[in-house]
């Protein structure tokens, strides 16, 4: 037998021994503090106990896969970071690992490094002052209601949905952020993304369908749109167009937080200026790597150790489970697993 | 409880029994060397008689062998899955085997399951490549794979009432219920936070499951509003290994633990613990009910022991 093997099983029946039992309903005097979600007869499984959500935030997050919380980064700090996302076009700031990505249209017109010609940055967590809002208290307090106190920033984008150049290509196809994660369970991985401005459906809000998050994840491949799309932009294959969704209008600072199984995208920007979020996704460091192969996850695996290999100058030498682990970076706690 | 007869299997750790649908007395056990962590494998076909449990038959296998199920329309056949991704179809009528082999699971398959419904005769496995695969036994390759689960699988049952429908619990935190007839999940239940290692059908409610998970509660689940448990059962004080539900009562379940333990349930009382039963000294993760007698139950353990008893309280039901 193959004795790789042997690890792989001894470590699963740990996994078995390691889970605290479930929770035991807690008696609390009537004159007492108590919280009030220890009196709720509802089962929690995509929250933990905490005592920074309400009652009614943590329901909805339950029953929607998303919670919105306003004004929670302050005015400063978002100044800080669109200045610093301008050093980066200019190429006056180079931190290892990032990946500066431009619009499929706009690449085609061969124009000078600027804003104009980057709408995202991906995997910032090298660069200092970025990943300070990673690392913001007011959304770690947020992040370890999901995660729980050991949190890792996993996967870190600064948006800057371009002014759509009649193509179209500004839009993100209707996806599901697990489909790029190779790292389990999916109930302890939360994305924190907050407007840099204000964000309506004429520059490109984000699209929800609420309550996806409690289905499969489903297959994900680039769409046939008319104009090309982004690269990496793969979007969910089959979904119900009539579903339900909710459009998220927010005002700069305002963040939202959602489950990475949430069905979610964004529409076309449709103004002049550029629209721009900052966001992050976190996972409990207690989360374990799993093997895409043969998944629906297999396509973009293959991708992503494409660019890998290209960017590092090795050849078949990484796998998908590599690329993660050269990017993430502890923000909170111990780092365990991921 | 009278006392439970006994077998001890010098070098093999117990992962699975199950009583033989046609030949009362007759049980088989699915066991492993090295707690099933590395080394072979041994299917042990077991006859109970007025002496105890002796062994009727004992088949090798290069890994270890981690579930087992009888077949539903041949009394001598059986089918057994094993860490090197394969199932293998045995014959107790045949002194070697095995009959068949299959191979097309990438990983440990820990989970296999004869279909009871009779329309059809099909074999489901589950496995720690994140695949369901239903078989027909007479034909090489499997008839359908089925995926979408995010981690290991490591149960996949039958439901004993409607045909080609089966449910399977994985380490991605989910009870899902499939359907042969379509390729997709048709409900996807996050029932624990926490993997699950067990699930079963009611026998007379075929809207009702039971999940026994890492967080050593079992929960009942009614399919047609699958937002809360039906039922909570706890008690147990390490991982749930397997969970069945009574053949003869339908509000009566037995489950067995990493805690030693196997413990009996009635879900409609006040209190729903009816007997622990401690007489294993490891990990106890195979257990099944008799079908011939409302009292016989037969479990088997990691501390090389398969045992037949008969607890007092499914003596007394209600």
């Amino acid at each position: 037998m193959d004795y790789t093997r042997a690890g792989a099983r001894l470590q699963v029946l740990l996994g078995h021994l390691g889970r605290p039992s479930a929770l035991q309903i807690v008696a609390h005097p009537v004159s007492g503090p108590a919280s009030p979600a220890n009196f709720c007869p509802e089962q929690f499984q995509y929250t933990l106990d905490n005592n920074v959500l309400s009652l009614e935030q943590r329901k909805f997050y339950e029953e929607n896969g998303f919670l919105v919380i306003k004004n929670l980064v302050s005015d400063d700090d978002i100044q800080r970071f669109r200045a610093e996302f301008e050093r980066i076009c200019r190429k006056e700031v180079k931190p290892p690992g990032m990946t500066v990505m431009k619009d499929v249209a706009i690449a085609k017109q061969g124009y000078a490094p600027s804003e104009r010609v980057v709408t995202k940055i991906q995997d910032f967590q090298q660069n200092e002052e970025l990943f300070r809002y990673c690392a913001l208290p007011q959304i770690v307090k947020y992040v370890e209601c999901f995660t729980g106190p050991n949190i890792m920033a996993m996967h870190t984008m600064l948006i800057n949905k371009p002014p759509d150049s009649g193509k179209k290509t500004s839009r993100h196809p209707l996806h599901q952020d697990l489909h790029f994660f190779p790292f389990r369970p999916s109930n302890l991985i939360v994305c924190a993304w907050t407007a840099m401005e204000h964000i309506d459906r004429n520059n490109g809000c984000l699209v929800v369908l609420p309550g996806t998050h409690k289905g499969p994840l489903k297959p994900h491949d680039y769409p046939k749109w008319e104009g090309g799309v982004n690269k990496m932009y793969h979007g969910i294959q089959d979904y119900d167009p009539d579903s339900p969704r909710v459009h998220l209008v927010m005002e700069k600072g305002d963040t939202v937080f959602f489950h990475p199984l949430l069905i979610h995208g964004s529409g076309r920007n449709r103004t002049q200026g550029f629209r721009k979020a900052i966001s992050c996704h976190y996972g409990s460091s207690d989360c374990k790597y799993i093997s895409v192969k043969g998944t629906s996850q297999e396509n973009i695996a293959r991708e992503v150790i494409e660019i890998a290999e290209k960017r590092y100058g090795v050849q078949g030498a990484l796998d998908f489970e590599d690329t993660w682990k050269f990017r993430c970076r502890l923000v909170k706690g111990e780092r365990i697993n991921l | 409880m009278s006392a439970a007869r006994t077998l001890r299997v010098p070098g093999r750790h117990g992962y699975a029994v199950e009583f033989s649908p046609y030949l009362p007395g007759r049980l088989a056990c699915a066991a492993a060397q090295h707690y099933g962590i590395a080394g072979c494998g041994t299917l042990l076909v077991l006859d109970q008689n007025e002496s105890g449990l002796q062994i009727f038959r004992s088949f090798d296998w290069n890994d270890g062998l981690f579930d087992v199920t009888w077949s539903e329309n041949n009394e001598h056949v059986l089918v057994t899955c094993s860490g090197d991704g394969s199932l293998q179809l045995w014959d107790t009528a045949k002194a070697t085997g095995p009959l068949q082999v299959y191979k097309e699971h990438t990983q440990e398959v820990y989970s296999v399951d004869w279909s009871q419904t009779r329309d059809e005769q099909l074999v489901v496995s589950g496995s720690w490549d994140q695949t369901v695969k239903v078989w027909d036994p007479t034909v090489g390759n499997s008839l359908c794979t089925f995926r979408g689960h995010e981690s290991v699988i490591y149960s996949t049952i039958w439901s004993p009432h409607i045909p080609g429908c089966f449910a399977s619990a994985s380490g991605d935190q989910t009870l899902r219920i499939w359907d042969v007839k379509t390729t997709g999940v048709r409900i996807v239940i996050p029932a624990h936070q926490a993997e699950i290692l067990s699930c079963d059908w009611c026998k007379y409610n075929e809207n009702l499951l039971v999940t026994g998970a890492v967080d050593c509660s079992l929960r009942g689940w009614d399919l047609r509003n699958v937002r809360q448990p039906v039922f909570e059962l706890l008690g147990h004080t390490y991982a749930i290994r397997r969970v069945k539900f009574s053949p003869f009562h339908a509000s009566v379940l037995a489950s067995c633990s990493y805690d030693f333990t196997v413990r009996f349930w009635n879900f409609s009382k006040p209190d729903p613990l009816l007997e622990t039963v401690e007489h294993h000294t490891e990990f106890t993760c195979g257990l099944d009910l008799s079908l011939q007698s409302p009292t016989e139950v037969a479990d088997c353990s990691w501390d090389e022991t398969v045992k037949i008893y008969n607890p007092v309280c499914l003596a007394v039901p209600g």
